[in-house]
C-alpha cells in the first residue's frame, strides 16, 4: 500500500492493527485464513483506506452487533495509530463457530 | 483451508512447476529430448516403475478433479447481505446453513436435519428436511423447530425478512 506523502504502510501492519482491534472483541473468533495467509484486503483510494476481511464469528452473540463493533474498533484503531481515515470496513462472515 | 487441502494444493503446484520447468529446459534444448525419451522408456519397461507412474498420474487426475470441485463449491457459496452503514456486510449461506443445523439439532425430538436456504431481495426461504425421533407429536415438534430457527435468524444472525420455513419430515426413528 503506498502513501502519496513521505511514508508507506505495509499491508501486514494494517493486519496487525486489525488483529489488535479484534482482540478487544468478545464475539469474533478469528480472521478466516486462506492459502496465502489471512483473508484481508487493504486498498487505498486517495487519503482513505478501504478494508475487506473474512471473519469467523462466535456463536451466541448477535451478529449485526458484533459486526458493527468490529467495524468501529478497526476504524478507530487505524485512525488512531496511522492517522488515516478508514472509508469502509467490508465484512464477510464465513463461519459461525460453536463455542462449547 | 485445512492442512490436508494445503498439502494437496502443494503437490499440484510442485508437480506443475516441475513439468513446466522440464518442458522449458527441453524446449531450449538444455536437456536433449532423446535423454528424456530414453529415461521414460527405460523406466516404463520395469513393471514396478510402471505401476508407480500409473498410480501417480491417476492420483494427480483424481486430485485435479477434487480441487476443481472444491473451488467450484466455494464459488457457488452464495452470500446473504446484511444492512450496515459502516461498510458492506455479507454472510455466507454455508455458514447460515451450518448454524441452523446446529441450532435445530438442539431441539428435543430432532435426530437430524438438513438445511437449504434461498435468499433474494424479497427475503429468505428456509427448507428443512427433518429426521425426527418417534416420541411426542410431530406437528408440535415442527412448530417448535420453526419458531427456534426463526428466532435465531432474527435475533442472532440479524435476518428479519424470513418469508417461509418449510419443513419436510423425511424420517421418523
Amino acid at each position: 500500500m503506498r502513501e502519496e506523502g513521505s511514508y508507506e504502510i505495509d499491508r501486514k501492519v494494517v493486519i496487525v492493527l486489525i488483529k489488535k482491534a479484534l482482540g478487544r472483541l468478545e464475539g469474533v473468533y478469528a480472521i478466516k485464513r486462506g492459502l496465502f495467509g489471512e483473508r484481508v484486503k487493504v486498498k487505498q483510494s486517495g487519503e482513505k483506506i478501504r478494508i475487506s476481511l473474512e471473519l469467523i464469528i462466535k456463536e451466541g452473540s448477535s451478529i449485526p452487533q458484533v459486526v458493527e463493533e468490529t467495524q468501529k474498533e478497526i476504524k478507530e484503531e487505524i485512525q488512531k495509530t496511522l492517522n488515516r481515515a478508514v472509508d469502509r470496513v467490508d465484512i464477510k462472515i464465513k463461519k459461525i463457530k460453536a463455542i462449547s | 483451508m485445512g492442512f490436508c487441502k494445503k498439502v494437496l494444493w502443494g503437490i499440484v503446484v510442485v508437480t506443475l512447476a516441475l513439468f513446466s520447468l522440464g518442458g522449458f529446459l527441453v524446449s531450449l534444448e538444455i536437456i536433449p529430448r532423446d535423454v528424456i525419451t530414453g529415461v521414460l522408456t527405460g523406466l516404463e519397461e520395469q513393471l514396478l516403475i510402471k505401476g508407480i507412474f500409473v498410480s501417480f498420474f491417476g492420483f494427480l487426475f483424481v486430485l485435479s478433479i477434487a480441487l476443481f470441485l472444491s473451488v467450484r463449491g466455494r464459488a457457488r457459496d452464495a452470500i446473504v447481505p446484511l444492512k450496515n452503514p459502516l461498510g458492506e456486510v455479507e454472510i455466507s449461506q454455508k455458514a447460515i446453513c451450518e448454524f441452523i443445523q446446529r441450532v435445530g439439532k438442539e431441539v428435543e425430538g430432532v435426530e437430524d436435519i438438513k438445511v437449504r436456504i434461498k435468499s433474494n431481495d424479497e427475503g429468505m426461504d428456509v427448507y428443512l428436511v427433518l429426521s425426527a425421533q418417534a416420541q411426542g407429536e410431530i406437528p408440535r415438534l415442527i412448530d417448535e423447530l420453526q419458531t427456534v430457527v426463526k428466532n435465531y435468524l432474527n435475533n442472532t444472525v440479524g435476518i428479519e425478512n424470513i418469508r417461509e420455513i418449510k419443513v419436510k419430515v423425511a424420517k421418523i426413528l
